[in-house]
């Protein structure tokens, strides 16, 4: 147990609140001032226990994790969480793995956070965790046992919210929503920024609960549409698509006919940027490839093809309340809308561009 | 006296992993290595836009996506015969290195190091300075409030002979695991500067790339890989060769973790255009004549799925011909890898075999001096010293880069049809080893897509022949004393193996 006061003798006082600081400004806490948190993590007696799984995962998850800036890695492991268990930092094997999660359900009942990234595929066999007492375990049966105790589930990537990648191949991969009769929380992104599993899960120790979307991604960071918030949005009200990457008068024109998905997809990247804001898809001159939504990757290929028409939503989604059924119609319709709408637009203009 | 021992999961590695040994005498005589997932990348690429292909191949692995996506565009590019410009070829070249660099780092200190340490001797560190007494602070803090995850290990043999106890070296070694974070983003960096994002990179397409640096992202890479060389001049390689000739110099010459001594590259990093000149050479040795470099013949390349969950019945096939289709129940089978053989032969790649290809002077003289094996600590050793020549090569390619956008070359795209039928094969090296796409697209489609990627080669399971894969004949002769599998971990992690990599499907 970490006393994070008497971790103070030595992390200066100083030290500390600029940590704190740090969490606030980049999660965005507007309801929360900075005080309140340091005043909670002072309060919190131990390091919020967190288990992380792996099933159909490529590893690019938990890499865009160890990515976080503010908190850093090394803070993340020495101040902020107990990572019981994650397949690339943790030193046990065969039977010990599995004392882990006993242990932790024993010491820390109802207190641990459960993590897993990557598809979960309903046939077992494509995905197997270990061995127990000479008994093949499944990666579905452990997730399923270990989410029964978990404070909260977050599925961290596309593959562990709706399936990813893997759902169009043959070994019927699911989101862990499908297996689980439990509230997920989804965090999509192929990979998601390292903002938002640390800041998701920061909100969670201090608040408690996240405000969820439709798609039960965290409004906090799955808000507003790329397009909304786009750079190059005036461009592409001006009508100006690029066509020829080589073009350095096109440089800074608008993606959509070379495939960009930023239209259909929800994220805060042009705010955020990637790897400390230094880079993102479209600053970086590439279509958008929509990797935040359920959708992603089956009904947005071919990636560099103009995207043509978006699919109802899909109302089968665990913990939805009428309320937010509500909203979701809404949001829903005002995103197909929003597409015809733009759609009308955008030929239009090309026509114009023509005549021109 | 011959015993069964099973160890399933194996963490720290990438991905699901499960070894089943035969001991006898506290010796490994056996082994079996098996990948325990699949997810069918070459079935759900089929009939997609072949343009996805350097998108999606990423996704194979999150750790080497740099490499797919490079190998993914090359297999393109030579199937629409398409000439890359020259901006694209370095920036290409830069993300790939910085790629490497970013896991090299995270290899050895996140997951080797710690099977080497015992880390209940920090505590004891009783020096001044203030960096490492802050480390102990931290370590005691979790120690004392028995949260001590992820670092809790069950394995503390007091007669392992390759802990390192010494409170100094302990905590200077977990000094540099925390800074190795640190420097690993850092590359991630670069990657991002040139590539978009990292991990999983949006600027490689068949024919180029989507966007011309500016001289300030050029400039910005350079002062990033200044810090990043510092990095692996000063701490990763200092700390790797005094390891590797101190406490560690037994291992390094004993006999644990040596494989057939066949090695394989397919050569990598184009040094200039439309030349086959490459920073790293494809070549082949057999049986550790390390003097006799043979020349690589793709149509050697062979692939075997006798031991390997997927239908099959002709043996030996090669990966233009080879489809993928799950067969669970088969017998006989036991790892959803298949098994690659050059010539019959299975083969070690990574960056041991590259720097022997290369017949790098640096590494001979390290082994010839201290007299040691290809195992273990020469495989780590190769990795750390591949890392200093790949930073200053990419300083060369970032001022190669500079001088083609002074000389006003400011194309990165080479515009072209990718329609029709055609055939192509991208080659290349991840940093775990040699890489292979093989492409076939009829009526504007993807037709077939095989992949053969490093962890397949190096943890392939028995061909026909019964003939184990190099890390199964590697973890031979282990010894394993009772209650500490150290060695095998040692052994497992030196190939550095990633399993959703390694496993990849047919018909």
């Amino acid at each position: 147990m970490v006393n994070f006061k008497k971790k103070l003798t030595f992390l200066t006082r100083r030290d500390f609140l600029k940590f704190c600081s740090t969490l606030a400004v980049m999660f965005c806490f507007s309801e929360l001032s900075f005080s309140d948190i340091a005043l909670a993590l002072e309060k919190a007696i131990k390091k919020p226990p967190v288990i992380w799984l792996s099933g159909q995962s490529c590893g690019g998850c938990t890499f865009s994790f160890f990515n976080s800036t503010n908190p850093s890695i090394s803070e993340i492991i020495l101040d902020l969480l107990s990572i019981r268990f994650l397949s690339q930092l943790t030193s046990d094997a065969g039977e010990d793995a599995f004392k882990i999660f006993t242990q932790t359900r024993e010491k820390v009942k109802e207190k641990y956070y459960l993590l897993i990234d990557g598809s979960i595929p309903l046939n077992g066999k494509y995905c197997s965790f270990g061995e127990l007492n000479g008994r093949e375990i499944f990666l579905i049966d452990l997730v399923k046992e270990v989410a029964r105790e978990a404070k909260a589930i977050l599925a961290v990537g596309t593959c562990a919210s709706y399936g990813g990648i893997p759902k169009s191949g043959p070994t019927r991969a699911e989101g862990v929503q499908e297996i689980l009769d439990k509230k997920v929380i989804n965090i999509p992104g192929c990979p998601p920024h390292p903002d938002w599993i640390v800041g998701t899960l920061v909100n969670l120790f201090l608040v408690g609960s996240v405000e969820l979307d439709f798609y039960q991604r965290p409004k906090l960071f799955y808000s507003s549409l790329v397009h909304q918030s786009c750079p190059r949005r005036s461009l592409f009200e001006e009508g100006k698509f690029l066509t020829d990457w080589n073009n350095s008068r096109q440089k800074d024109w608008c993606l959509l006919l070379k495939g960009c998905k930023g239209i259909a997809t929800s994220s805060d990247c042009p705010a955020r940027g990637w790897n400390d804001n230094l880079n993102w898809c479209i600053k970086a001159n590439a279509p958008c490839a929509g990797c935040t939504e359920p959708r992603f990757y089956k009904d947005f290929s071919p990636l560099y093809e103009e995207i043509s028409g978006i699919p109802i939503p899909f109302f089968k989604r665990i913990g939805v309340s009428t309320d937010s059924i509500g909203e979701v119609v809404a949001g829903a319709g005002g995103v197909g809308l929003g597409i015809h709408f733009i759609r009308r637009v955008l030929k239009k203009r090309l026509k114009n561009k023509g005549k021109r | 006296m011959l015993e069964k021992m099973i160890i399933d999961p194996i963490l720290r590695v990438n991905g699901p992993m499960r070894v089943e040994l035969e001991v006898e005498n506290e010796i490994v005589k056996k082994a079996w290595v098996v990948g325990k997932t699949a997810r069918g990348f070459e079935i759900l690429l089929k009939n997609k836009d072949p343009r996805d292909a350097p998108i999606i191949t990423q996704r194979i692995c999150g750790l080497c996506f740099a490499s797919h996506a490079y190998v993914s565009c090359s297999g393109l590019e030579k199937a629409f015969k398409i000439r890359m410009p020259e901006v694209a070829r370095l920036v290409r070249n830069t993300v790939v290195g910085a790629n490497w660099l970013a896991h090299n780092i995270f290899h050895f200190y996140q997951i080797v190091l710690l099977d080497y340490l015992d880390l209940s001797k920090l505590v004891e560190y009783s020096g001044g300075d203030s960096n490492l007494l802050k480390i102990k602070e931290n370590m005691r803090n979790l120690l004392d409030s028995q949260d001590f995850y992820p670092f809790l290990t069950p394995y503390n043999d007091p007669s392992d002979p390759y802990i390192i106890r010494d409170p100094e070296i302990v905590i200077q070694m977990m000094n540099s695991y925390f800074k190795a974070f640190e420097a690993g983003k850092k590359t991630q960096k670069i990657v991002a500067l040139l590539g978009g994002k990292s991990p999983g990179l949006v600027t490689f397409i068949p024919g180029g790339i989507t966007f011309c640096p500016s001289l300030d992202t050029i400039i910005h890479c350079q002062y990033l890989l200044k810090e990043i060389l510092d990095f692996i001049k000063e701490v990763y390689l200092a700390d790797i060769v005094a390891l590797a000739t101190g406490p560690l110099l037994p291992l390094a010459q004993s006999k644990i973790g040596e494989a057939q001594g066949n090695y394989l590259s397919f050569g990598m990093f184009d040094l200039a255009p439309l030349s086959k000149e490459k920073f790293f050479l494809p070549g082949v040795i057999f049986n550790g004549q390390l003097d006799k470099i043979e020349k690589l013949y793709l149509r050697e390349i062979e692939e075997e799925v006798i031991s390997s969950w997927y239908q099959d019945d002709d043996g030996l096939k090669s990966p233009t011909k080879n489809e993928t289709n799950f067969d669970l129940e088969k017998e006989g089978a036991y790892s959803f890898i298949k098994a690659p053989r050059y010539l019959g032969n299975p083969m070690e790649v990574g960056s041991l075999a590259r720097l022997l290809i290369k017949k790098d002077q640096t590494l001979l003289d390290l082994i010839n001096r201290y007299e040691i094996k290809l195992g273990v600590v020469a495989r780590l050793a190769a990795r750390a010293l591949e890392a200093f020549k790949i930073g200053e090569a990419l300083f060369s390619w970032l001022e190669e880069l500079i001088n083609s956008l002074k000389n006003g070359q400011s194309d990165v795209y080479f515009e072209s049809q990718i329609k029709g039928s055609a055939v192509g094969i991208g080659l290349g090296e991840a940093f775990r080893g040699a890489l292979g796409h093989w492409v076939s697209i009829r009526e504007g489609r993807i037709d077939n897509y095989q992949c053969i990627t490093p962890s397949a080669w190096n943890a392939s399971p028995r061909d026909e022949r019964g003939t184990p894969g190099p890390l199964e004949k590697a973890l031979e002769g282990a010894p394993v004393p009772l209650k500490n599998p150290l060695n095998i971990f040692r052994v497992i992690r030196s190939f550095d193996p990633c399993l959703p990599c390694a496993v990849h499907i047919i018909k």
